[in-house]
């Protein structure tokens, strides 16, 4: 009984400390920049031995309008335009007001990378960018 | 978390005598939230019910100007769904897939299927997205028949693989039924297979076209809770379904 109720506080106690640490982790933020028009895409960075691979999803955009620049040893910029404007009108929403012509967002790359080596490609959406690794 | 959560379904309207219950809840690519959205959109399922519990984020989801508990119960054509518009967190998984299951049992549904994806990592470079059923019961292969590859081995995270294991106990027959999907990005095509797939197993004749079509409309619709999937299945550790399970060599 004594050790089911220090199991129960235990749970308790877990769950407080883990939605502390989501509140900090994760302060107020959007992925809709109504200032800016633009949007932060999803993403994901996936380190290989030979190579980065970082995809992103681009609902849409055209190939040509995409732009990466590495701007730090550690950080990629990516951008890109969409193909026309999207409101949160066209999304369903009618009580906002803000309307993106972008996708923008600056992703941690967790290893050095060539950046005259970057090669992309667009294909179903999701833009494919391999970065050769520096060693 | 505490041990006893006081999951309830609440049904507001009859629930059919003879159904099959579908299960759509956020997963790997979406594939369930936005296949049995669409089946319920296009079947004009009614809403029935709803899902409660005090455990659950203080989230409410507007719909028709009416505020709407974000996980309800719809039925028609002779089918329950249950469709989730908000992430399940990882310490309610079980809590929530024991009460689906009983629930399942206690209304002599005649079968459970749970709707989902399974990722790939060369997803871009498929065409036509395979279909997987993990079974509860062996004898369920002659109904999934060549509509889907049985999954024989592997992994199974989340409220599907529990559903799965508490329905092989009680012996319920239940269909974890996995399409090939991207992991994090949602995916209305992997849906759309889904979609044709279970018109296969239930009879049904649900137009998938829509979900090709609005594809970028519903990529960018989806993004938010695709996100907050994301951070639920990070914490379940969900890609341990890339693993090989390592017994049995």
């Amino acid at each position: 009984m004594a050790h089911d109720r220090r199991r129960h506080l235990a749970e308790i106690v877990d769950e407080y400390l883990r939605r502390v640490e989501f509140a900090f982790e994760r302060p107020f933020t959007s992925s809709w920049n109504e200032i800016g028009s633009c949007m932060e895409p999803l993403y994901s960075v996936f380190v290989g031995g030979d190579e980065v691979v970082l995809t992103i999803d681009l609902p849409y955009v055209d190939h040509d309008s995409v732009k990466i620049r590495v701007v730090a040893e550690d950080t990629i910029d990516v951008s890109a335009d969409t193909t026309k404007p999207i409101s949160f009108k066209d999304l369903g929403m009618h009580h906002r007001g803000g309307e993106f012509n972008c996708y923008h967002a600056r992703i941690h790359v967790p290893v050095p990378v060539n950046e005259p080596g970057i090669t992309t490609k667009l294909k179903r959406g999701i833009l494919e960018v391999r970065m050769p690794r520096v060693f | 978390m505490p041990a006893h959560t006081d999951f309830e379904i609440v049904e507001r309207e009859a629930i059919p005598k003879k159904f099959s219950f579908i299960v759509g809840l956020p997963d790997v690519g979406l594939v369930g939230v936005l296949g049995v959205s669409h089946m319920v959109k296009e079947l004009g399922l009614k809403e029935i019910g709803y899902i409660h519990s005090s455990d659950l984020p203080p989230v409410v989801v507007l719909h028709d100007g009416l505020p709407k508990n974000p996980i309800r119960l719809f039925a028609g054509h002779s089918i329950v769904a249950v469709l989730a518009e908000t992430t399940i967190p990882v310490t309610l998984v079980r809590a929530m897939a024991n009460a689906l299951t009983d629930w399942a049992q206690q209304k002599k549904s005649e079968l459970v299927v749970c709707v989902g994806g399974m990722a790939v990592q060369n997803r871009q470079d498929i065409e036509a997205p395979k279909v997987f059923a993990a079974l509860s019961d062996r004898s369920l292969e002659a109904r999934i028949g060549r509509n889907a590859e049985l999954l024989i081995d592997g992994y199974i995270v989340g409220v599907y693989g529990v559903v799965l294991r508490r329905a092989y106990d009680l012996g319920i027959p239940a269909i974890a039924l996995l399409t090939q999907s991207y992991y994090n990005y949602p995916d209305p095509e992997a849906a759309a297979v889904a979609v044709q797939t279970l018109n296969s197993i239930l009879g049904t004749s649900v137009d998938v076209s829509e979900l090709l079509r609005k594809g970028d409309e519903i990529r960018l619709k989806t993004k938010d809770i695709m996100r907050r999937t994301n951070a639920e299945m990070a914490r379940m550790d969900k890609s341990q379904e890339y693993d090989v399970p390592p017994l049995y060599m």
